[in-house]
């Protein structure tokens, strides 16, 4: 039988941030994410993706522009989203699988691609995309975001980042043509029908697209939604669909450790915690950068000057045993951690942390009388457990070498209960 | 039908310290000294209440229940 990789792998650290200072404990970083004495660093070549996007602007630009996403991500908006655009594709989507069966009466897929067509339409909706109806164009439409995504996080690349940038940038056109232009202009038009009086405000979608068109600020460029767009866009799926795969493979290893739990996998607050593990354990943004306002001495004496940038690895900061243990580097459903979120700094940390968390963790409730949501990873993972996930023994897993991040590129799976 | 008045609290473990609560809603909510957000008004009218709830939505750690 095949050999496969190991679960936790230690990464060396990518070249953009070789040569600055480095700062690896929980306490530290969590400092300087909160602190305004520094603005965002990261994403520098990826400005042509991400550029004056919500990701990349600071202080009270940041406050505005969040202020204007964040009904996207209130409670009623998640439960949409879950209910549905997410559940009823995760449903559709193993369906396909069933009938796409092999001639051994077998169902084999990967995880990789089962995960970013599942996330398409959930993508598409909170973004404001319209037209990822078919199979056709859904399987093109992820396959956009896919290459989007590659743009997005080309400081990980580990190929020639001019390269990257133009053949995405290319793409991005293309994108636009297909999928991006139409929704604009639909968008527009209702926006144009609602401010005449024709339409009510409820008649308008709630996407991203909508809100920047009906909340338009004439300090952005034409550029600006297209850019935003991505973010949403490669946000919406990426963490799932890094994370899912780590989960699978860290549960496959802990069930024969621990065979007692197999049956656990129908729990969804097991599934639940077993999630954040893989979040903890495997960051999709494993560093970001930090750019100081001003002479810095953090509350452990060490200094930063002035427009210095710094690099804040998560890695090593999400296995801090001062927090999570003394095992703090392996895999442990059962892990308590009493003071800081279970997946530690994966969604960031300060007035940058992800807007898009709730979409993957799910909103725990608000209210005395809310039952919130379980997010994108939980209901994924559920599903695919209920579908009999199984890695390929015969066709294990790959890490992708395209790229500096902790990730797999081939994840061969067999669905034994469809 | 259940009692629906406003009772407003912060998570002081999950608060960041970011202050878009104290930004949105200001009379319910203040920045201490501490960098943690502190409730002035844990039952605040219901005037306040779609304040709250934006402060709620907006808080990036998520850290305000009500």
């Amino acid at each position: 039988m095949p050999t496969r990789e190991p679960t936790i792998r230690e990464m060396p650290p990518p070249p953009h941030i070789v040569g600055l200072q480095h700062f690896v404990t929980y306490a530290e970083i969590d400092e300087i994410l909160r602190s305004r004495s520094f603005r965002q660093g990261s994403h520098q070549e990826s400005q042509p993706f991400f550029g004056r996007s919500l990701l990349t602007i600071d202080g009270d630009e940041h406050f505005e522009r969040r202020r204007l996403e964040a009904p996207l991500f209130a409670k009623a908006a998640l439960e949409y989203y879950e209910h549905t655009e997410l559940i009823p594709l995760i449903d559709k989507t193993l369906e396909e699988c069933r009938d796409d069966r092999g001639d051994d009466g077998v169902v084999r897929a990967d995880l990789c691609v089962l995960l970013r067509t599942m996330l398409a339409r959930i993508a598409a909706a909170t973004t404001g995309i319209d037209g990822v109806d078919t199979p056709e164009r859904t399987a093109a439409f992820r396959e956009y975001v896919e290459q989007l995504g590659t743009g997005a996080t080309v400081e990980w690349s580990t190929e020639d980042h001019g390269e990257v940038i133009r053949r995405i940038l290319e793409v991005r056109d293309d994108f636009d043509r297909d999928f991006f232009d139409a929704s604009v202009a639909r968008r527009r038009a209702l926006i144009e029908r609602f401010q005449k009086g024709e339409i009510e405000r409820e008649e308008l979608p709630v996407d991203l697209l909508t809100m920047l068109y009906l909340h338009w600020n004439d300090d952005w460029d034409d550029g600006l939604p297209k850019r935003e767009a991505c973010l949403f866009l490669v946000a919406a799926t990426q963490t799932t669909t890094h994370s899912v795969p780590h989960l699978v493979a860290h549960l496959d290893e802990w069930f024969d450790a621990h065979p007692e739990d197999r049956a656990k996998v129908s729990d969804r607050e097991y599934i639940k915690r077993a999630a954040h593990e893989a979040l903890r354990l495997h960051l999709p943004s494993p560093a970001l950068l930090r750019i100081a306002n001003e002479d810095v001495t953090l509350s452990n004496g060490k200094t930063i000057a002035a427009d210095e940038r710094v690099a804040c690895l998560f890695t090593p900061a999400n296995r801090d045993t001062d927090v999570f243990g003394t095992d703090a580097g392996v895999f442990d459903p059962y892990r308590e951690v009493a003071t800081v979120k279970p997946w530690g700094l994966t969604f960031g940390g300060g007035e940058h942390i992800c807007i898009g968390r709730t979409l993957v963790t799910g909103l725990s409730a608000r209210t005395d009388n809310d039952e919130g949501t379980d997010g994108t990873l939980v209901n994924i993972a559920s599903a695919l457990y209920e579908a009999g996930i199984e890695i390929d023994p015969n066709d294990p897993p790959t890490y992708t070498e395209a790229s500096h991040h902790d990730a797999y590129g081939r994840f061969p799976i067999l669905l034994t209960k469809l | 039908m259940g009692d629906e008045r406003l009772h407003v609290t912060v998570d002081h473990q999950q608060c960041q310290g970011v202050g878009y609560c104290e930004r949105v809603a200001p009379r319910v909510f203040q920045l201490g000294d501490d960098a943690r957000s502190h409730v002035l008004d844990s039952h605040p009218p219901e005037s306040e209440r779609d304040a709250v709830e934006e402060a709620a939505t907006l808080c990036p750690s998520r850290a305000i229940r009500y």
